[in-house]
């Protein structure tokens, strides 16, 4: 997943650079948000080895 | 304000025409406008870099939060970008311009929410944190400062909104290093991709304390 996150930010940055206008950059920019917070997510409630 | 909102009217943000946002006579100002989102984009690319640095030379691996945060970061930086590529085709206009600022603002608070979150895990009193501290706090408490510094940046730099209007130099000089600083930061991304993948193999998530690169051994345990 982290990969894919990657890829998409790569492609939002290429277009982003280009000066692409916001019906393209936009939706590539909140996937990219969206799939971020997801892994997050999933990290935050994944059990941790803890020991106290 | 009455001229703003006209332009917000008659004009697309992709309207690739004579733009009427941009003035007659720049200033210095508005010069600063242009290059300070090279200075975001640029100063996450170093960041980026100097944690790669860590990751071969120190021998530490990047933990999922760590990830997530560079994630944060080039989301910033896909921000400022955003600005100076619409900057050079001459399409950027003030409602675009706050956009990007937006953007960024988005990126910073979701990369302050994952760096609190990792300060959080390591909150206990004894706990050494993860990897080394540099300069006398770890990365992602540095990392949590420069997502405020973004959050302040964007601010200020929407108080004085118009008199920062970006403007690109004229000169070839100028041109190439824009593109040069835009471009590396674009690399530092693919130099993500490569290293990630790497380090992820084909699974779907990060293991939460990473100890080698799963694709070149995908028999590691954690």
């Amino acid at each position: 997943m982290d990969t894919i996150i990657f890829i998409v930010l790569l492609v939002t940055a290429i277009f982003a650079a280009k000066g692409a206008p916001p019906k393209v950059v936009l939706p590539l920019f909140f996937v990219g948000f969206a799939l971020t917070a997801f892994v997050f997510n999933h990290h935050v409630t994944s059990s941790l080895d803890l020991n106290f | 304000m009455s001229s703003e909102t006209s332009t917000e009217q008659t004009n697309s943000p992709d309207a690739p025409a004579q733009n009427p946002d941009t003035p007659a006579v720049p200033t210095f100002w508005n010069y600063v406008g242009f290059w300070f989102p090279h200075i975001v984009a640029v100063g996450y690319a170093f960041v980026i870099l100097a944690a790669i640095g860590t990751q071969f030379f120190g021998d530490e691996l990047p933990c999922p939060l760590c990830v997530l945060q560079r994630m944060a970061m080039m989301l910033i930086g896909i921000g400022a970008i955003w600005v100076i590529g619409q900057a050079h085709k001459g399409t950027l206009t003030l409602s675009a311009y706050a956009r990007s600022f937006g953007l960024m603002i988005v990126g910073a608070l979701l990369g302050a929410t994952m760096s609190v979150r990792q300060i959080e895990l390591h909150i206990l009193p004894g706990d050494p944190g993860y990897g080394e501290a540099v300069f006398g706090l770890h990365l992602y408490t540095w990392a949590l400062i420069t997502f405020i510094v973004v959050i302040l940046y964007s601010a200020i730099m929407m108080m004085f909104f118009g008199a920062t209007f970006p403007v690109v130099p004229e000169g070839k000089a100028a041109l190439w290093t824009s593109r040069i600083l835009v471009w590396l930061f674009i690399a530092i991304i693919i130099a993500n991709v490569v290293l990630i993948f790497a380090e992820e193999g084909f699974n779907w998530y990060l293991p939460d304390d990473p100890t080698g690169y799963k694709l070149l051994n995908p028999d590691l345990s954690s």
